[in-house]
């Protein structure tokens, strides 16, 4: 009944041709030519099966053949292939901080699903003595405590700080700040040990977190700085910055900085002596970043100064371009304190000297890689939409304080997330190799009232339209997702690259928290695990904290109580068992990014259909079909552009060419595209 | 009267009729079937598969009769397969010459089959595991394609990655 491909073909002149590819790929010529090797597999397949090998191991394979290195470590399809998949810029941050982009490849894959994936863990818990629910900084470290993690909240106003485990709330303490004004304290930086603040009134205090005790007494944990040199300074100290990346213990190298209102620099160590000053005569200094190591930034109301920490001495000054105005009454209580509301943003990438600054309407980077050609980068927003948020994205201390190393896959770049004023979300490349003057996001998120709110409806949420509120309150970000902050509780999380949804964050909130329920309430901050590979974080609104994780933790004792069994994820030093783990089910995923060869065995298996239903329409239909089979048999390209060249010319020539159906015209020529492409 | 077949035709033209059930383990021969049969199978069905030759075919079909009872987790269920190691009787089913294990990964892959696809590439990493480069090269009849350069570029890339 049903007639063979070769009988077939007998019928017509076209179908000769078909013959003649039906015949090149029989079992003689495949016992006649060479065996078949494992270098005849097409490619997904070759990944398919190093995909089940370690990724470490990979880098022996690598040097077998060019075919084999090509499949590992080829840059440029993996470049590529990246961008297809995640659509990844060409620069771009590293999840493994690693070389190898298959690790890299399954790693970013494992990532994504943690997040995507439905097995969640949430626990809520309350800040105590927070009755202001503020809170200005929050200190996280995910991977300390046996797998608890640690928390620290502090609040400017009333210099609260409250410590406890992260994940749970439990074992929690509080340090009493005791001010006895609101607008005491102006400026603070803090690590796991100290406070330390700068005040209205000029004094600059560094408080030990750790011999401080919730007695309120500060006698033994407090240090007073005084400067030598004029002891009578009273100007406002409106910036200070803290050493975290390890303190001199003998406490005489500087380890801690200041700014005034009235232009002085002065540089601290840790026994409260100042060491140098440096004066910015009518500036008002306003923001200091540094990396304790070779620079000081430093942000006044008009210029940015670079500070060489080992000369001390100004390296270089660039000009801000515009001067931070304060409407505020200079002679209200909290003139001082509302320049932190109107100041510019400062944010330092040290790792390849970019300086962050946004201000209003305009985001701009300074390269200070060389002192002497400062180049700049910029963005300026249109239609009177501003900046509202600005993130460097979440980093461990390592990472802030190494260099950036161009040989990490993705070029080791760094994102940057702002939220706008009409409710949008832009992330860009912080490490920019074009040297363009401007800067270009990849990814902008639009979001809209439904995205911050509860699924359920509440009279709780109108007043975010009625007094026409931010729908974004807070944002964080890492190398693969960025979370977007609303009211009480509500977070998503879209990926960095796409901008696409990926899911909720957070749950409601337990019945308990009655606050929750009746007013409403920002999230304040979103943190999300400095180590890039991990899939929780917290959500702080107000005084409430939930902590969420999705998928398995490495260090969260939450699901691996056993600490012995962590794996921490280090510079290149990734677990091979997890790797390997993460490859195999990465595997399932890239089936996915071959919707291409689907595609095109769909339309082969539509036209093998209609071979064995006999019910062609016409020669055109034919041949379609018999190119799709040919295709299907591995011919030669040539042989395929010969039948495409002759159906033309079939078309031109046959009379009733005019009569042929469009749509099947169609059919036929993407048959051949795509084996063409294949090929 | 027995059951209607499906009947497998290879490249090389020889038929292989085999249960519907067997058939199906093909992704691709049970959409076949589904959509040119919606009221179900009523006569013997040809398939055929052009670029699949007897033998290979044949192995193929065994695998899917063996495995016409088994139930594979669907491609969603990630943990269900992912660490799965290759089952035993897969494992002496594959044992055959490289070249008829890349043509029964190649055709599982034309019809559609991942269980046996994955199984093969397993079999393929386990063959791997562990050599050194010159052990591949042998085993896999793989020659050397490099330039002393480029062989000692990339090492001095995997020092690089390896001292990270």
């Amino acid at each position: 009944m049903t007639l063979t491909m070769m009988e077939r073909s007998g019928t017509d002149e076209l179908g000769n041709t078909v013959v003649d590819f039906g015949g090149k790929y029989s079992t003689d010529t495949i016992k006649e030519d060479a065996k078949v090797n494992i270098n005849d597999l097409p490619t997904e397949m070759i990944i398919h099966i190093f995909a089940n090998l370690d990724p470490v191991y990979l880098n022996t394979v690598r040097t077998v053949c060019k075919r084999w290195n090509f499949v590992i470590n080829d840059r440029q399809t993996w470049i590529n292939s990246f961008n297809l998949k995640f659509n990844t810029p060409k620069v771009f941050p590293s999840l493994t901080n690693s070389a190898n982009w298959m690790s890299e490849y399954f790693t970013r894959l494992q990532v994504m699903k943690n997040w995507k994936r439905s097995t969640a863990l949430h626990y809520t818990y309350q800040v105590i003595n927070n009755e202001y629910r503020l809170n200005d900084t929050v200190l996280t470290n995910f991977a300390s405590n046996n797998g608890q993690g640690k928390i620290l909240v502090f609040s400017k106003y009333p210099g609260n700080i409250a410590l406890g485990n992260l994940t749970n709330g439990k074992n929690q303490s509080f340090i009493p700040g005791g001010n006895s004004s609101f607008y005491e304290n102006l400026a603070h930086s803090l690590n796991w040990n100290y406070l330390l603040l700068g005040k209205a009134n000029g004094d600059i205090t560094l408080k030990n977190l750790i011999t401080s005790t919730s007695s309120g007494s500060n006698r033994l944990s407090y240090t007073k700085f005084v400067d030598s040199e004029d002891a009578e300074d009273k100007s406002p100290v409106m910036a200070v910055e803290l050493n975290s990346f390890g303190m001199d213990k003998y406490k005489t190298k500087i380890d801690a900085i200041s700014g005034s209102f009235s232009g002085k620099l002065k540089l601290w160590n840790l026994n409260g002596q100042m060491l140098k000053m440096i004066k910015f005569p009518g500036e008002i200094i306003l923001g200091i970043k540094s990396n304790f190591r070779k620079w000081i930034i430093v942000s006044t109301d008009s210029n940015v100064y670079i500070v060489d920490l080992t000369t001390q001495e100004v390296a270089a000054k660039i000009e801000l371009g515009f001067t931070v105005a304060n409407t505020e009454d200079p002679s209200a209580h909290s003139y001082y304190d509302s320049y932190s509301k109107v100041k510019n943003s400062l944010d330092v990438d040290f790792g390849d000297s970019n300086i962050i600054v946004c201000y209003q309407s305009i985001i701009k980077v300074f390269n200070f890689k060389d002192l002497n050609n400062i180049r700049t980068r910029e963005l300026r927003l249109k239609d009177d939409v501003v900046v509202e948020k600005c993130k460097l994205q979440t980093m461990s201390n390592s990472r802030v304080l190494g260099t950036r190393n161009p040989q990490v896959i993705g070029g080791d770049g760094l994102l940057f997330a702002n939220s706008l004023s009409d409710d949008t979300v832009i992330v860009w490349n912080v490490r920019d190799d074009e040297h363009t003057s401007t800067i270009v996001p990849h990814c902008k998120i639009s979001l809209t009232f439904k995205d911050i709110k509860y699924t359920t409806t509440s009279s709780l949420f109108s007043p975010i339209l009625d007094r026409n509120l931010p729908y974004i309150t807070t944002i964080a970000l890492n190398s693969s997702v960025i979370a977007i902050g609303g009211y009480n509780g509500v977070s998503n999380v879209y990926d960095v690259f796409t901008g696409k949804f990926v899911k909720e964050i957070y749950v409601k909130f337990p019945r308990k928290f009655t606050h929750m329920y009746q007013e409403l309430i920002p999230v304040t901050e979103i943190r999300l695990n400095d180590d890039q590979q991990e899939t929780n974080g917290l959500i702080i609104c107000g005084d409430t904290v939930q902590y969420f994780q999705f998928g398995e933790s490495k260090t969260s004792s939450v699901t691996n109580s056993d600490a012995a069994k962590r794996q921490k994820g280090g510079f290149g030093n990734y677990g091979k068992s997890k790797t390997k783990k993460k490859i195999k089910d990465g595997m399932e995923d890239y089936t996915s990014q071959k919707f291409l060869e689907r595609q095109r065995q769909e339309q082969e298996q539509q036209l093998l259909d209609k071979y064995n239903g006999r019910d062609f329409d016409d020669d055109d239909e034919e041949l379609s079909l018999a190119l799709a089979l040919s295709q299907s048999v591995n011919t030669s390209t040539l042989k395929l552009r010969l039948a495409l060249e002759l159906s033309k010319h079939l078309h031109e020539s046959d009379a009733q060419a005019a009569a042929i159906d469009e749509e099947e015209d169609e059919v036929m020529r993407k048959v051949m595209e795509l084996s063409l492409r294949d090929l | 009267m027995s059951n209607p077949k499906v009947i497998v035709i290879s490249s090389d033209d020889e038929k292989f009729p085999v249960d519907p059930k067997v058939a199906e383990k093909s992704l691709l021969m049970k959409n076949m079937i589904n959509d040119l049969n919606p009221d179900g199978l009523q006569e013997d069905f040809e398939i055929p598969t052009p670029n699949v030759r007897a033998n290979v075919l044949a192995k193929v079909l065994e695998w899917c009769e063996h495995h016409k009872n088994t139930i594979f987790p669907d491609d969603d269920d990630e943990d269900a397969k992912k660490s799965a190691p290759v089952e035993e009787w897969d494992k002496n089913f594959l044992k055959v010459d490289q070249e008829m294990l890349y043509e029964i990964m190649l055709a599982a892959n034309y019809l559609n089959i991942r269980p046996l696809l994955d199984a093969g590439c397993k079999m393929v990493a386990e063959m791997i595991k562990g050599k050194s480069p010159e052990e591949l090269r042998r085993i896999f009849n793989i020659v050397n394609d490099f330039s002393p350069e480029e062989e000692a570029a990339i090492r001095r890339e995997n020092e690089w990655a390896e001292d990270r």
